[in-house]
């Protein structure tokens, strides 16, 4: 019964530790994420949250294990989608909307693939469900923030991956755009994706999730949104 | 060999190693990295001097090993500099290629003054002389350059998706350091093939210049393969004409000069018709 | 002896003229305007060299230090208002200026006693044999002359507007709330630059100019952290490659600006490790930031 419930679990943290040099970012993090689960990651800057992150997707090196869906996540990369912070790319590369979406559809190989009807479908209604496909055919350059950032969703949905890892999706978007970038989320979440979202605004996490990760001083606290942030902020 | 064989020759390399070079320069700057050939041209020379002082013969068979080696080694100089020594990347180009090139220095003065021969036959891979290449030169140069266009022509599209995110590459599994590799090798063909035929100087334009061109007129990167290809092509043959045309005329500047005037008149295009691009 | 005690003496002052701007050039992240300003000096020494119908510095250093300076300001124009990135501006500019230079020695090759050899490699051997005279005295090599007139010029330049390099290259936002016309020190800079570069060429070669703007600079900024050290340290660094070059050189038969380009390297690569090994919170606190 208990390994069972250990494998239902999207994300598996055990012990995980990150270091820079000297400097400890992360400090024997544990957590686990069910299937279908929505999470916020808080935390202050340098709290380590991209650090996590990093290391889920093995961009850093780390000590501990990670597992997804029991296995470690280089085995199932396949099934993991990572949107990165909007700011880490040049906005000015020479490629449309439709480009960067199909980009989330290659596959490392040899030779470059042509592209299947099956990829073609599942790029088209990414396209449509982050609501861009009026835009499809503009240079990303032309883009405002909270485009581009859907943009950087629908790449990630164009995998139809069953994880998403998010690093700050709302940073720099105005109100209206968070609204319908979260609308995008909780559709991602009906359909049985599990989904980790790194969240800078305290105020905006009580507002939309339920369940929060958060980061201080490389230790990570879990729980519901009024048991780790409640109190503070009644 | 009839006079109009060897034009056709030399232009039918010129072409190969233009287009060639345009390509690997337009994916250079996808990466921004447009200097790195500049790096790497000047990197060449202690690699030039030291096989020449090794086997003492001044064909490229054996000259060429030893260029592509130091090159290499001069571009891995600069990024030790940016990241071990932290310095930024401006300062350690211009540190990694002035050094690699006093380096060749040495070595060339070695020759001159060392009794080593004359170092006459080695000047053609500083200044370039596309008219005094032989047939089989340029042959062997086209192989290379067919090499470039079949790596393109079978991991652009990877490229396209590594130089656009690195990080989301590396999380969905890419490898962007063979993506790198892979750059930097491209690049050392086109500059130790082109260096020939241009000089060590002016070699870093036909890198950088069609993808400036290309991004001038055409937004897309699809369109900019074709454009840059086109540029480089009708650069090639007015350069080749007009050294044709007046005698004594070296081809690589001119080739230069009409990519350079097809970038500023393209500039000036622009501010005039306020064609936002 | 006296030759190649002129030659040393020629070497030093060549990697502190270097050194002075190439500091400045660094620390506004500007190293490869050396590189773009060396190369682009080649259609300016060939106008001068047509027009004078000699090698007579009186043309030779406006005629060059026009071009590198108009250089200059062509790719900060492309950077600025052509939304050009600075190592594509950079690239266009120079091979295109160094190409018209190629044509024209190429056109008049017969006309005009100017190889391209010279102007790529310089030859710090013939210096000495190049003399000033005032009224038929012998003063001694005209380089040296020439040099330490650039040297005094520089220095009194720094000594002058201290306060402007300062501010201008460490907060530039600063300077330019407080009144300094950014823009204008930017281009005495070029300036200073493009002098450097021609003053220099002749005896080292356009392209290991570019080793003595970098390298010095580079060795000091390891381990020195305020400006005025950071211009001295360059200087003593330059004088110390220059000496180590001639040494090397002399015995062994080689180019001595070969040689200093690459003492200049073995120089760095000391400090670092010394830095790395001693001190190594510098370089820590160099490092990038971790995210």
């Amino acid at each position: 019964m208990a390994s069972n419930e250990i494998i239902s679990n999207a994300l598996e943290i055990h012990s995980l530790t990150v270091r820079y040099g000297n400097t400890i970012a992360l400090h024997q993090v544990n957590a686990s994420l069910k299937v279908g689960e929505m999470v916020a990651l808080v935390g202050y800057n340098g709290s380590g949250k991209s650090s996590l992150m990093k290391a889920i997707l093995n961009l850093t090196p780390f000590e501990g294990r990670i597992t997804a869906w029991g296995k470690s996540v280089s085995e199932v990369l396949s099934k993991v989608a990572y949107v990165p912070q909007r700011a880490a790319v040049d906005w000015k590369y020479p490629a449309t909307v439709k480009d960067i979406v199909s980009m989330g559809r290659y596959q490392p190989g040899l030779f470059t693939q042509r592209t299947s009807s099956e990829d073609a479908k599942a790029v088209d209604s990414a396209i449509v469900q982050a609501g861009l496909q009026d835009l499809q055919h503009r240079m990303i350059g032309e883009l405002s923030g909270g485009q581009q950032q859907r943009v950087f969703i629908a790449r990630a949905m164009a995998r139809q991956a069953d994880l998403f890892l998010m690093d700050e999706p709302f940073a720099g978007v105005d109100m209206k755009t968070e609204d319908a970038i979260f609308d995008i989320l909780q559709s991602l979440q009906k359909q049985g994706k599990t989904l980790l979202i790194i969240h800078h605004q305290i105020d905006q996490v009580i507002k939309y999730f339920e369940q929060v990760w958060k980061l201080q001083e490389g230790k990570l606290e879990t729980g519901s949104v009024e048991a780790i942030l409640g109190q503070r902020n009644k | 060999m009839s006079e109009f064989a060897t034009i056709f020759w030399v232009l039918a390399g010129l072409t190969l190693m233009g287009m060639a070079s345009a390509w690997t320069g337009l994916l250079l700057s996808l990466k921004g990295d447009v200097l790195s050939g500049d790096v790497i041209a000047h990197g060449v020379l202690p690699g030039i001097a030291l096989s020449f002082i090794g086997f003492e013969s001044k064909e490229i068979y054996y000259l060429m090993p030893g260029a592509l080696l130091s090159g290499w080694l001069t571009l891995e100089a600069r990024d030790w500099l940016v990241r071990q020594a932290g310095i930024r990347s401006d300062t350690a180009s211009a540190m990694a290629l002035s050094v690699s090139y006093g380096l060749g220095i040495v070595g060339m003065s070695y020759i001159r003054y060392g009794g080593k021969g004359s170092q006459s036959g080695l000047d053609r891979f500083l200044f370039g002389s596309a008219a005094t290449i032989l047939p089989e030169e340029i042959l062997f140069s086209s192989l290379l350059m067919v090499l470039i266009l079949g790596i393109i022509l079978f991991k652009w599209k990877e490229i396209f998706l590594i130089y656009f995110d690195k990080d989301w590459a590396r999380a969905v599994g890419f490898n962007p350091n063979r993506a790198d590799r892979l750059l930097t090798l491209m690049t050392l063909i086109c500059v130790v093939t082109g260096i020939q035929m241009a000089g060590v100087v002016l070699m870093s334009s036909f890198l950088i210049a069609p993808a400036v061109v290309a991004s001038i007129f055409v937004r897309h990167f699809y369109q900019r393969v074709f454009f840059v290809a086109l540029v480089s092509a009708v650069a090639v043959f007015a350069g080749s004409w007009t050294s044709a045309f007046f005698s004594n005329m070296p081809t690589g500047p001119w080739v230069v000069v009409y990519l350079s005037l097809m970038a500023f008149g393209g500039m000036v295009w622009r501010r005039i018709f306020r064609h936002s691009v | 002896m006296m030759d190649a005690l002129w030659i040393l003496i020629t070497a030093c002052l060549v990697a502190v003229v270097c050194a002075l701007p190439g500091s400045l050039l660094m620390l506004k992240r500007q190293s490869l305007m050396g590189d773009a300003i060396a190369h682009a000096a080649l259609p300016g020494v060939f106008l001068a060299f047509f027009f004078s119908g000699d090698r007579s510095p009186a043309y030779l250093i406006p005629g060059a230090a026009l071009s590198g300076w108009g250089a200059a300001q062509l790719s900060s124009w492309l950077i600025r208002k052509q939304n050009l990135g600075s190592d594509a501006a950079l690239g266009l500019v120079f091979t295109f200026l160094f190409a018209v230079g190629v044509i024209l020695i190429s056109f008049f090759a017969r006309q005009i006693d100017l190889d391209l050899d010279c102007v790529l490699y310089g030859d710090i051997v013939w210096i000495p044999l190049e003399r000033f005279y005032v009224d038929t005295t012998d003063m001694g090599p005209l380089a040296v002359w020439i040099l330490s007139g650039t040297l005094l010029l520089f220095c009194l330049m720094l000594w002058k507007g201290w306060k402007g390099w300062y501010l201008t290259t460490f907060d530039p936002l600063f300077a330019q709330a407080i009144g300094f016309n950014i823009g204008a020190w930017n281009s005495l800079l070029m300036g200073m630059v493009s002098l450097a570069t021609v003053v220099c060429f002749r005896s080292v070669g356009s392209v290991l100019v570019i080793a003595f703007l970098s390298v010095p600079a580079a060795t000091a900024a390891l381990y020195v952290r305020q400006l005025k050290t950071q211009l001295i340290h360059a200087c003593l660094w330059g004088v110390l490659s220059a000496f180590l070059g001639w040494v090397l050189a002399l015995p062994l038969n080689i180019s001595v600006a070969g040689g200093m380009a690459c003492a200049s390297a073995f120089c760095f690569i000391g400090v670092w490790f010394f830095t790395r090994k001693f001190l190594p919170s510098y370089n820590r606190s160099r490092s990038k930031s971790f995210g």
